[in-house]
C-alpha cells in the first residue's frame, strides 16, 4: 500500500475524472485532486459534450468540416429550436408559396378545357372559378379545424390514422409523400420552363438546370428552415405585390370603362369549338382548375414549425393564404373574361402573360410580373422540402419509415428526409426528362386523396367527441369530404390514361412497404424489449476463447495476451497445409514459452476458413459457454497496403458474423506500434 | 466443499479449457475405480486427437443452398479439390511436359522463317539466298541457349529460371530486372498468341474478324479455366494439337525432301502481292542484322522449360533436360527444314501479309486444295493459340517464386484447391485481356513489344552463370564458362539489335515499363520487410506478456436485450466496466438514468449530453478522454443487432458499424462486437 503513495491510483473503473492522491504534510493527511476534462462539462450527474468534441482531427477532416460549415452553417444546439421557428410573415412565404403560386396557372388550366367547346363555353369560367374558391374556402375552414385539433402537425396522416385507423392513415401518408416528390419535380420543371421561355439557350440543359435547382433547395433546407424562409420570403411577396397591383390596375380600367383590347395568343383555339359542351367537360374544367388547391395542406402539416402560439399563427397564415389565393385567382379570372383573353393552344404563352400584356403592354411591369411568377413557381418546390421531411419524421416516429428519418441533423433539420427527397425527385425529374406536361397528370391525385381522408376523419372525430357545435363542424367537413372526393374521382377519371395510373399503382405499393417496415420494427421491438428492468442480470461466466494463429509473431502474441486477460480458458488453433508445416509450427510453439494449449489442424485442401468454422462448431458443441474468437488483425498505414496482406481475418469475421452465440474480438496490431517500444527503449 | 473436491479429483484446468475432446469420467464398479472416456469429435469433418487434427473434405461443404450451387458450379468448371499430397501426381512427364512447356517455342517455327525473309526481301529476291545462313545462325544461338539452359536446370533444379540465376549471381536488382522482363513477356505471349490464333482462324472464317477482340478474350478465359483445373489436365488438353503440328510439319518436310531428292522440284507458288524483284534498299550489314533479329523470334519460349523444372516428374532435372533437348531439336528441324524448302523452291514472302510463307510452301509441295494443306494450316492455327499457354504456365510460377521472396503480394504464392496458383492465373488473364483489348487484338501492334523481355532475361541469366562458374570453379568450369559467355554475348547482341530496330515500333513501351515494374517489386519487398521487422518475435519476447483485465467501455443507445447481452459479456471479461450513453437532450438523459437505476447491476454509467445531436464525435472524444486518464488498453464492447435479411440493414442505423470503422485506426483500442441475432429470440418466443 505504501508503494502506491504519491503515485496516481488508477480507479478500478475507468472515469473521466483523473484523481491524483497526494499525501499531506502531516502523516496520514491525503489530498485528492480531481482533474476534469475540458471537452466534457459536468452538469448534475451528466456530462455535456461541448462543441469542441465535434471538431475533427487531421487536416483532411478539418478541411471537410470547414466546407460543411460554410455550406450548412455552424451546428445548432437543441435549445435553438424555438428560435428556428417561423413567424406569420416567413411562414406564409414558406408554407403558403405552393398554394399561392398555383394562381399562376389555375385560371389557364380551367379555360384550356372549356376552350375545347368554343368561346361560348367561357361563360362557365366564372362559375367554375367560384366553385374552386368555394372548395378552397371549405378546405381552409376544415384545415383550420385540423390545426386546432392536432397542433403537433402531421396533417391528413395524423387525422386519418387517428380517426379512421392505420390503413387510411397510411394511404393518406403515401399519397402525400408521392405528392411532395411530384411537387418538387413539377415545380422545378415549371420554374426552369419559365426561365427558358425568356432565355431559350437553357432549353437543352433543362434537366441539368433542374437538378442544380433541386441541389440548391436541398442545401438551403439543410441549413435549417429559418434561413430558408429568409431566402424564400422575397420572391413570394414580390409576386403577390406585382399581381395585386396588376389586378387593381385592371379593375380600375374596367371600372372607368377603358377596357383594353385582348392580346392575341400565338395560336388561338377555334372559336366554334371542337367538342360539344357537356356536363363532363365542365367537370373536367373544374378538376383542372382545382389544381389551385394543391399546397393548401402544407400549413396544417407544418404547425410545429410555427412560432408560439403555434395554433393561432398557423390559422392566421392559413386564412391569409386562402384569401390571397382566392383574390388573385378570382381577379385574374375576372380580368380574363372581361377583356376576352383566350388561352394559347400551343402552350407557348401563358394566360397570365396575355392578361399582363393586354393591360400594361410589354414594359418593365410585364417583366417584373413574369420574372416573379417564374421564381415563385420554382420556389413552390420548397413546400415539398418543408412537408416531406416533416411527414417522414412523423412516420418514422410511428415506426412506419426507417428511423433515420426522425433524426435531426446538426442544424436541426431532418437531414435524411431532405436528402432522400432531393434524390428521389431528381430521379423523377430525369426520368420524365424535365417535362411539366408529362408530370402534371400524376399530380393533384395525392392531395385530394389526403384531403378526402382527412376530412372524413374529422367527421368521425366530431361525432365521437360531440363537443359544443359538433353538428355544425361535422356538416362543414361532410361538405368538404364530398366535394374533395368528387374532385378526386373527376381527376382520376379525366387524367387516368395520361399518367394518373402511375400514382394509383404506386400508392398501394408504398402502403405495403410502410406496413412491412412497421412489422419489422415491431418484431424487433418485441425481441429486444425488456419487460422488467429489474430482472436478474445475465450470468457472467468467462467465455471460451479461441485464438486462430496464422504465424507466431507480435500480432499473434498480442492477441493471445489479450485473450488471456479476459478469460482463463484460451486455446490457440493453427491451420496448416501439410504435416511438415504442422510439426514445424508445434515445435516453434513449444519453444515459445507462452503456455497456451494449441490445436493444429492440417487442411490438405489448403482451405482456411471452412475447417476453422467446423472447428469452432465442434468446440461449441462440447461447451455451453459462449464462444469468443479473438483475431489478430494487422492494420497497415495506408489503404493500398491492404492489398499486400491476406484478408483472412476479414473473411473469418464475415463468416462468423452470422454464427449465433459467437463473439468476435478484433485485436488490431497497428503497424506503427512495432516501432514504439523499440524507440522508447 | 473440500469433500466434494476430493471426490472429483479432476485435472483442474481441464474443464476450463475448450477442447475438441471431451473427457467423460465414470465411476467403476469397485470403489476407487474410475474410467475416463475420451470422446473424440465425430461427424464434424475433423479427424484426429491430441491437439493434432486433419480437416477432411467434408469441412468444406457449404451448408446453404446458394453456397452449394456455387460450389457445384466451381466443381464442374474447375474440378474436384486436390490434396497437397496429390502434387506429385499432378506433375508432368516428358511427353506431356513437351506440349505444355515447349509449345511456345515449337510454334515459333510457324513464322520465324517468314520474319527473316520479310526483312531480306526488301533488298531484292537475290538477298533471299541469305535466309539459310541466317537460319543456321539462329539455330546456333538456339543451340547455345539450349546448352546454357540445360546448365541452368542442373544448377537450379527448383525452377525460377533467369530470375533466380540473375538474383543469385548479379544481385537483387538484376534479378528483379530479369523477373520484370519475363513477367512482361509472359503477358505479351498470352496477348500475342491469342491474337495470332484468332487471326489464323479468321483467315478461314472472315466473319469472325469484326469480333476478334471478343473471341480473343473468350480464348483467354478458356485458357485461364483450363489452367485453374491444374497443370496435368491442361497438359492433356494441349498435347494433341502440339503433336499434330509436329507430325504435320515433319510429314511436309519428308515429302518435300523426297521430291527434291528425286529431282521433282515443285514449282514455287507466287504470293498475292510479291516484293519488288530488284529490291528497294541496298543489302547492308544492318539489314542482315535486322533479318537475324527478326528470325530470332524463334527463340522466344525456350526459357519456359528451365523455369518450369519443379512441375516435372521425378527426376525433375533429367526430365527437364530431355524435354529441353527435344524441344530444341524439333524446333531446329522444322525451322531449318522449312527454310531449306523455301529457298530451294524459291518462295518469296507476301508483302501484304495475306498469305504466310508456310502456307505457300505447303501449297507448292502438296498442292492447293489437298486435305493435307488444310491439316497443316489448322494444326498451325491451333498450336499458335496454344502457345499462349506457356504464359499461363510461366507467369503464375514465376509470380509464386517472387511472392515467396516477398517481391509480389503473398496471394500469388497461395495454392488453390486444384493445386494451381489461382491468383497468378487470374491476374495474368485479366492483364493480358486488358492488353488485348487495348491493342484492338492486332498482332502487328503487339509483336514489337515482344522478344525484348526474353533476350534481356537470357543475357542476365547467362552472364549470371558466367559469374557462377568463375566463383565455384568446379570441374569443367572453363568449358561451361565459355559456353555461357558465348551465350551472353550472342543474346546481348540480339537484345541490342532488337531494341534498336524495334524501338519506335513499340519497344520503348517495354523499356519504359521495366524500371516501373522493378521499382514496384522492390517497393513491395520493402513493405513486407518493414512489416516483418515490426512483427517478428525477438529473443527477449519469449514470454507471454501478462495483461491485467482490460478497461471496458460499453456504449449503449437503448436499454434493451441486446444492450444487456453486451453488458453481461463486458462484465464476464473484466471487472472494470463503464457504460456510456449519449443523449440528445437533458430530459432524455434524465430518463435514461432513471431507467438505468432500476437495472439490477452495479455497473457504472456515464451519460453524455450532446446538444448538437451528434453521436459519434462525442463518443470518440469520450473514449479519448478515458484513454488519457488511464494507461491500460481501451476495450470497447459494442452490441450489434444482426437482422435476418440484408435489406433489413437499411432499417437500422449502422451506428455500431460506423463506430467500429472509426475505432479501427485508433491505436491501442480493441473492439468487441457482441452480435444480437434477431433469429434467436424469434425462435425463443416460438418455443
Amino acid at each position: 500500500v505504501t508503494d502506491n503513495e504519491g503515485k496516481d491510483e488508477p480507479p478500478e473503473t475507468p472515469s473521466l475524472e483523473d484523481r491524483t492522491t497526494k499525501s499531506g504534510r502531516l502523516p496520514g493527511n491525503r489530498y485528492v485532486r480531481i482533474h476534469h476534462q475540458t471537452e466534457f462539462r459536468r452538469r448534475g450527474r451528466h456530462y455535456v459534450a461541448s462543441q469542441s468534441t465535434l471538431r475533427p482531427e487531421g487536416a483532411f477532416g478539418r478541411a471537410f468540416e470547414a466546407i460543411r460549415r460554410v455550406l450548412f452553417g455552424p451546428p445548432l444546439g437543441i435549445e435553438a429550436e424555438a428560435t428556428e421557428r417561423l413567424s406569420v410573415v416567413t411562414g406564409l412565404a414558406i408554407l403558403g408559396s405552393d398554394n399561392i403560386s398555383s394562381s399562376a396557372y389555375a385560371t389557364e388550366e380551367a379555360m384550356r378545357v372549356l376552350a375545347l367547346a368554343g368561346i361560348g363555353a367561357f361563360v362557365f369560367l366564372t362559375p367554375v372559378s367560384l366553385a374552386v374558391v368555394g372548395v378552397l374556402a371549405i378546405v381552409v375552414l376544415s384545415q383550420s379545424q385540423v390545426i386546432a385539433a392536432y397542433p403537433n402537425g402531421g396533417g391528413s396522416y395524423v387525422v386519418a390514422s387517428d380517426n379512421l385507423g392505420t390503413l387510411p392513415g397510411l394511404v393518406a401518408a403515401s399519397a402525400l409523400l408521392v405528392d411532395y416528390v411530384l411537387t418538387v419535380a413539377t415545380s422545378t420543371a415549371a420554374g426552369v420552363a419559365a426561365i427558358s421561355s425568356f432565355a431559350p439557350v437553357f432549353y437543352d440543359q433543362r434537366v441539368l438546370i433542374g437538378l442544380a435547382f433541386i441541389a440548391i433547395l436541398m442545401l438551403g433546407n439543410l441549413r435549417g428552415i429559418r434561413e430558408a424562409g429568409i431566402v424564400f420570403a422575397g420572391p413570394t411577396y414580390v409576386y403577390v405585390a406585382s399581381i395585386a397591383a396588376l389586378i387593381v390596375y385592371g379593375i380600375y380600367r374596367v371600372a372607368t370603362g377603358d377596357i383594353p383590347p385582348p392580346a392575341q395568343p400565338p395560336q388561338p383555339f377555334p372559336a366554334e369549338g371542337l367538342e360539344p359542351l357537356a356536363i363532363l367537360l365542365v367537370l373536367r374544367a373544374f378538376a383542372s382548375g382545382a389544381v389551385g388547391l394543391t399546397g393548401s395542406e402544407a400549413i396544417a402539416n407544418g404547425v410545429p414549425s410555427m412560432e408560439r402560439d403555434e395554433r393561432r399563427n398557423a390559422t392566421i397564415t392559413l386564412v391569409i393564404m386562402g384569401a390571397l389565393f382566392g383574390s388573385i385567382f378570382l381577379g385574374l379570372t375576372f380580368l380574363a373574361q372581361t377583356i376576352g383573353v383566350t388561352p394559347d393552344r400551343s402552350e407557348q404563352e401563358t394566360l397570365n402573360s396575355l392578361i399582363t400584356r393586354s393591360l400594361v403592354g410589354v414594359g418593365p411591369m410585364y417583366y417584373l410580373v413574369q420574372l416573379s411568377t417564374a421564381i415563385i413557381l420554382a420556389l413552390a418546390a420548397n413546400t415539398g422540402f418543408t412537408g416531406f421531411p416533416r411527414l417522414a419524421s412523423v412516420l418514422a416516429n410511428d415506426r412506419f419509415m426507417p428511423r433515420q428519418f426522425a433524426y435531426r441533423g446538426e442544424r436541426l433539420a431532418f437531414s435524411f428526409g431532405i436528402v432522400a427527397l432531393a434524390l428521389v425527385s431528381a430521379v423523377v425529374l430525369v426520368a420524365f426528362k424535365g417535362s411539366v406536361t408529362n408530370l402534371i397528370p400524376l399530380y393533384t391525385i395525392g392531395v385530394f386523396l389526403a384531403f378526402t381522408l382527412g376530412q372524413t376523419g374529422l367527421i368521425r372525430r366530431w361525432r365521437r367527441l360531440r363537443s359544443a357545435g359538433w353538428q355544425w363542424r361535422a356538416a362543414i367537413n361532410a361538405v368538404g369530404a364530398t366535394v374533395t372526393a368528387v374532385v378526386l374521382v373527376v381527376v382520376i377519371v379525366a387524367k387516368f390514361a395520361e399518367g394518373a395510373w402511375i400514382t394509383l399503382v404506386l400508392l398501394p405499393v408504398l402502403v405495403v412497404l410502410l406496413l412491412a417496415i412497421h412489422r419489422h420494427y415491431m418484431a424487433v421491438q418485441d425481441a429486444l424489449v425488456l419487460e422488467r428492468l429489474d430482472e436478474p442480470f445475465p450470468a457472467t461466466r468467462p467465455p471460451v476463447v479461441i485464438v486462430p494463429v496464422g504465424r507466431l509473431d507480435r500480432a499473434a502474441v498480442q492477441a493471445i495476451a489479450f485473450a488471456r486477460s479476459i478469460s482463463p480458458a484460451v486455446r490457440a488453433v493453427h491451420i496448416t497445409t501439410s504435416d511438415e508445416g504442422a510439426e514445424e509450427f508445434r515445435e516453434r510453439w513449444e519453444h515459445w514459452s507462452g503456455k497456451v494449449p494449441l490445436d493444429v489442424i492440417v487442411s490438405p485442401y489448403r482451405a482456411l476458413v471452412p475447417p476453422l468454422l467446423r472447428y469452432i462448431d465442434s468446440v461449441d458443441k462440447r461447451d455451453d459457454r459462449p464462444i469468443t474468437v479473438v483475431l489478430a488483425s494487422f492494420v497497415p498505414h495506408t489503404w493500398w497496403e491492404w492489398l499486400l496482406h491476406s484478408q483472412n481475418s476479414i473473411r473469418l469475421k464475415a463468416a462468423l458474423l452470422f454464427r449465433p452465440n459467437t463473439i468476435v474480438i478484433d485485436v488490431p496490431y497497428h503497424f506503427e506500434d512495432g516501432h514504439g517500444p523499440d524507440q522508447a527503449a | 466443499m473440500t469433500g466434494e473436491e476430493s471426490r472429483e479429483p479432476e485435472i483442474p484446468s481441464a474443464p476450463e479449457m475448450p477442447s475438441l475432446e471431451k473427457r467423460v469420467k465414470t465411476a467403476g464398479r469397485r470403489v476407487g475405480d474410475r474410467y475416463v472416456r475420451i470422446v473424440r469429435p465425430v461427424g464434424t469433418g475433423i479427424r484426429g486427437h491430441g491437439g493434432r487434427y486433419v480437416a477432411t473434405e467434408e469441412t468444406m461443404e457449404s451448408t446453404g443452398r446458394l453456397g452449394r450451387a456455387w460450389q457445384g458450379t466451381l466443381r464442374a468448371l474447375i474440378g474436384r479439390r486436390l490434396q497437397t499430397e496429390a502434387e506429385a501426381e499432378e506433375r508432368v512427364g516428358v511427353e506431356t511436359g513437351l506440349p505444355i512447356l515447349a509449345s511456345d517455342n515449337v510454334s515459333s517455327s510457324a513464322y520465324a522463317t517468314e520474319e527473316a525473309m520479310r526483312i531480306l526481301a526488301v533488298a531484292g529476291v537475290a538477298a533471299l539466298a541469305l535466309t539459310m545462313p541466317i537460319a543456321i545462325a539462329v539455330t546456333c544461338v538456339l543451340a547455345i541457349v539450349v546448352l546454357s539452359e540445360s546448365r541452368v536446370i542442373r544448377a537450379y533444379p527448383n525452377g525460377g529460371g533467369s530470375y533466380l540465376v540473375a538474383r543469385e549471381n548479379h544481385g537483387i536488382i538484376a534479378g528483379l530486372v530479369a523477373a520484370s522482363a519475363l513477367l512482361i513477356d509472359y503477358v505479351l505471349t498470352v496477348a500475342v498468341s491469342a491474337a495470332a490464333g484468332v487471326a489464323a482462324i479468321s483467315s478461314f472464317l472472315p466473319e469472325l474478324h469484326e469480333h476478334r477482340v471478343l473471341v480473343g478474350l473468350a480464348f483467354i478465359a478458356v485458357l485461364a479455366l483450363a489452367n485453374l483445373r491444374g497443370v496435368r489436365e491442361a497438359g492433356l488438353l494441349f498435347a494433341a494439337p502440339t503433336y499434330a503440328y509436329v507430325v504435320a510439319m515433319l510429314g511436309l518436310l519428308g515429302f518435300g525432301f523426297f521430291r527434291i531428292a528425286t529431282g521433282d522440284i515443285p514449282a514455287a507458288v507466287t504470293p498475292p502481292d510479291p516484293f519488288d524483284r530488284t529490291g528497294t534498299t541496298a543489302l547492308s550489314v544492318l539489314l542482315v542484322l535486322r533479318a537475324f533479329a527478326s528470325g530470332s523470334v524463334g527463340l522466344t519460349g525456350s526459357e519456359a522449360v528451365a523455369n518450369g523444372v519443379p512441375s516435372f516428374k521425378r527426376p525433375e532435372t533429367r526430365n527437364a533436360v530431355i524435354t529441353l533437348l527435344l524441344m530444341g531439336t524439333i524446333f531446329a528441324t522444322i525451322f531449318l527444314g522449312l527454310t531449306y524448302l523455301a529457298t530451294r523452291i524459291g518462295i518469296a514472302p507476301d508483302r501484304s501479309e495475306l498469305e504466310t510463307v508456310n502456307s505457300m510452301i505447303t501449297r507448292s509441295v502438296v498442292g492447293d486444295a489437298s486435305p493435307y494443306y488444310y491439316f497443316v494450316q489448322i494444326t498451325t492455327a491451333l498450336i499458335l493459340m496454344l502457345a499462349a499457354n506457356t504464359g499461363f504456365t510461366g507467369f503464375p510460377r514465376l509470380a509464386s517464386v517472387l511472392a515467396n521472396d516477398r517481391f509480389m503480394p503473398r496471394h500469388f504464392a497461395d495454392v488453390g484447391s486444384r493445386l494451381a496458383f489461382n491468383t497468378g492465373i487470374l491476374a495474368l488473364a485479366v492483364v493480358a485481356g486488358g492488353i488485348l483489348a487495348a491493342f484492338g487484338g492486332s498482332v502487328n501492334a503487339l509483336v514489337p513489344l515482344y522478344t525484348i523481355g526474353v533476350f534481356l532475361a537470357f543475357t542476365l541469366s547467362q552472364s549470371g552463370l558466367v559469374r557462377r562458374w568463375w566463383r565455384l570453379r568446379n570441374s569443367g568450369w572453363r568449358l561451361s564458362m565459355v559456353i555461357n559467355s558465348l551465350g551472353a554475348v550472342v543474346t546481348g547482341t540480339v537484345l541490342v539489335v532488337v531494341a534498336v530496330t524495334k524501338f519506335q515500333l513499340g519497344a520503348w513501351m517495354v523499356l519504359l515499363l521495366l524500371p516501373l515494374l522493378v521499382s514496384l517489386l522492390y517497393f513491395i519487398n520493402r513493405h513486407y520487410a518493414t512489416v516483418q521487422d515490426a512483427l517478428v518475435l525477438t529473443g527477449s519476447e519469449q514470454q507471454l506478456p501478462r495483461l491485467g483485465a482490460p478497461v471496458v467501455i460499453v456504449p449503449i443507445a437503448r436499454l434493451d436485450r441486446a444492450a444487456l447481452q453486451a453488458l453481461a459479456f463486458a462484465r464476464s471479461v473484466s471487472p472494470h466496466v463503464k457504460a456510456v450513453h449519449v443523449s440528445g437532450s437533458r430530459a432524455s438523459a434524465e430518463e435514461f438514468r432513471r431507467r438505468w437505476q432500476r437495472l439490477n447491476t452495479e455497473i457504472d454509467l456515464d451519460v453524455v449530453e450532446s446538444p448538437y445531436r451528434s453521436l459519434m464525435a462525442p463518443l470518440l472524444k469520450y473514449i479519448d478522454a478515458i484513454d488519457k486518464s488511464d494507461d491500460r488498453p481501451i476495450t470497447v464492447v459494442l452490441s450489434e443487432f444482426v437482422p435476418r435479411h440484408w435489406w433489413e440493414w437499411l432499417l437500422h442505423s449502422q451506428t455500431a458499424m460506423r463506430l467500429k470503422a472509426s475505432l479501427l485506426f485508433r491505436p491501442n483500442t480493441i473492439v468487441i462486437d457482441v452480435p444480437y441475432h434477431f433469429q434467436d429470440t424469434a425462435d425463443l418466443t416460438s418455443r
